[in-house]
């Protein structure tokens, strides 16, 4: 487990530093803005599935609390931002950002079912359907926030 | 998400505090661009909804919000509407004393001071139970919550017409 932390915080900084060089493509407010809200998002889907449903139960250790908190502060809206980045990007085809969404979405899900493999997650009414499902709600929402925001700042012309 | 076990004098106060904001920043003379304000209240929409979830929820439950330590709908909307909207006054006051020549510090320190003495006032409607959270942790995060802001504030101000999109 300590070494799945020492991981999730390397993972953190590359994250974070390689979110620099999407400056080529994504207003750095885009940057900020999507980090923010894909991050808030996961903190408010865990409050609702994991506090409230209890439909995963979740280890109140240190360790795996600090991981999980990893995990939505940076490393997932780091990867979400890295998609975005691909959509925006023109030199990538149409068919490559399909292929980048699905594996995206594959992740996503292998990493939660990851997590409960290792014991830092425990599902208890949960299948991967949810899942999938869970992981559409955050892209879609993220997608569409981050949509909204590029049409309002090329409309203020920024 | 929970709704109330009971509708009482915290949800009145919710309700009561989210219009008050809500009039008060309508009638305040716009200063920043719409995209400028929805990076405002994305930050403190992420600052809310994630220092809660940490310093809040298991394993430090530090503090409860409103009357049960689950995630009811006020809770929401105390992260999507008073978080959000005291962020941007806080910025909208700081931009007026800036431009008068007031150190900032003071302004910080005198926000921080407020923001406690709010939080004081709501904790007799029960917005806030403190478990091993005490009103000095309150001032020295509302302190660099304001510090995180204000270094938003001069990066806006900064890259608003540095970057453009591709």
């Amino acid at each position: 487990m300590f070494a799945y932390l020492i991981i999730s915080i390397m993972l953190s900084v590359i994250l974070i530093f390689s979110s620099f060089f999407t400056r080529k493509v994504l207003h750095p407010y885009e940057t900020g803005m999507n980090w923010l809200f894909t991050s808030s998002l996961l903190f408010i889907c865990s409050n609702i599935i994991d506090l409230n449903q209890k439909w995963i139960e979740v280890s109140h250790a240190q360790l795996p609390f600090w991981i999980l908190t990893l995990n939505r502060l940076f490393i997932i809206p780091g990867l979400t931002l890295w998609l975005l980045f691909l959509y925006s990007s023109k030199n990538f085809r149409p068919i490559f950002k399909v292929l980048s969404t699905s594996f995206w979405f594959v992740l996503m899900v292998e990493l939660q079912f990851y997590h409960d493999s290792i014991g830092l997650i425990h599902f208890r009414q949960w299948t991967i359907y949810f899942s999938i499902l869970e992981w559409f709600i955050i892209w879609l929402l993220s997608f569409a926030y981050w949509t909204f925001f590029r049409l309002l700042l090329r409309k203020e012309a920024v | 998400m929970r709704f109330p076990e009971v509708f009482d004098r915290n949800e009145y106060f919710i309700i009561a505090v989210c219009i008050f904001l809500i009039i008060w920043t309508f009638c305040l003379k716009r200063k920043f661009s719409l995209s400028q304000i929805f990076v405002i209240f994305t930050l403190n929409f992420f600052l809310a909804a994630s220092l809660d979830h940490i310093l809040a929820g298991p394993p430090y439950d530090l503090y409860d919000i409103m009357d049960i330590p689950d995630f009811e709908i006020f809770d929401f909307i105390i992260y999507l509407f008073i978080y959000p909207l005291s962020g941007y006054m806080f910025l909208y006051y700081f931009d007026t004393w800036k431009n008068k020549g007031l150190p900032s510090v003071h302004y910080l320190l005198l926000a921080s001071l407020l923001t406690v003495a709010l939080e004081w006032f709501s904790n007799q409607f029960h917005i806030f139970v403190h478990n091993e959270w005490t009103y000095f942790h309150s001032f020295i995060s509302y302190f660099l919550i304001y510090c995180l802001n204000v270094c938003v504030y001069f990066w806006l101000k900064r890259d608003y017409r540095e970057a453009s999109i591709d």
